[in-house]
């Protein structure tokens, strides 16, 4: 689509732009966009995401909408922070409220650095679920740079 | 003497639009994708120049 190309070369962008449908998922702006559950939200110096578990399986949720049929792709920054203080985690992402139909990933709590994701799925839903969870009461874990975009064409 | 086209039903006329406001929707998130890269490029230009 000329438009596309024109915009792709303005940037310098050899890979195709699309929009984050996430809000702030950066966290540069605070936790602003997200909700918990059974967990307190922190907000780093480092511009990250922290979610305390009060409970088990505490989380942080976010709903957002998409195009059905379209291959978007998710990826992600996790991290644990060590010290006795991190715990095993969850994504999921679904169509309903703790729903995981298109993605389920569970981390160990032995994971001592940053772990990246990115995963390409195609929703057949307009409104998707994602909920980061904590396993471990009182404990952490950590997230950033969370971006789902229209996967690359 | 032309062709006559086939007049399309409304079946097929509502399909044809939610086609174009599906493939609508794909250009708005991707041209919203390259104004906020071109927005942060043009902060980050501006910072340095401070």
């Amino acid at each position: 689509m000329p438009i596309l190309s024109l915009s792709n070369n303005i940037c310098s962008e050899s890979q195709p732009l699309a929009l984050n449908v996430l809000l702030n998922a950066s966290f540069s702006g605070g936790t602003e966009g997200f909700s918990a559950t059974n967990a307190d939200l922190t907000y780093s110096p480092a511009k990250r995401l922290g979610i305390q578990a009060t409970a088990t399986n505490g989380y942080a949720y976010q709903n957002f909408s998409v195009i059905p049929g379209v291959p978007y792709s998710i990826s992600f920054k996790w991290h644990l922070t060590g010290g006795g203080t991190q715990s095993a985690g969850n994504l999921k992402l679904g169509s309903t409220d703790g729903g995981h139909e298109y993605m389920n990933l569970n981390y160990a709590d032995d994971d001592a650095t940053y772990q990246s994701g990115d995963i390409d799925f195609t929703a057949t839903a307009s409104t998707l679920y994602l909920r980061l969870i904590t396993a471990t009461d009182t404990k952490y874990t950590h997230w950033d740079n969370i971006i789902i975009k229209l996967a690359q064409e | 003497m032309g062709k006559k086209e086939k007049k399309l039903t409304n079946e097929e006329k509502l399909e044809n639009l939610k086609k174009q406001s599906k493939d609508c929707e794909i250009l708005y998130q991707r041209l919203q994708g390259a104004i906020e890269l071109l927005e942060s490029m043009i902060k980050e230009n501006d910072e340095k120049a401070d």
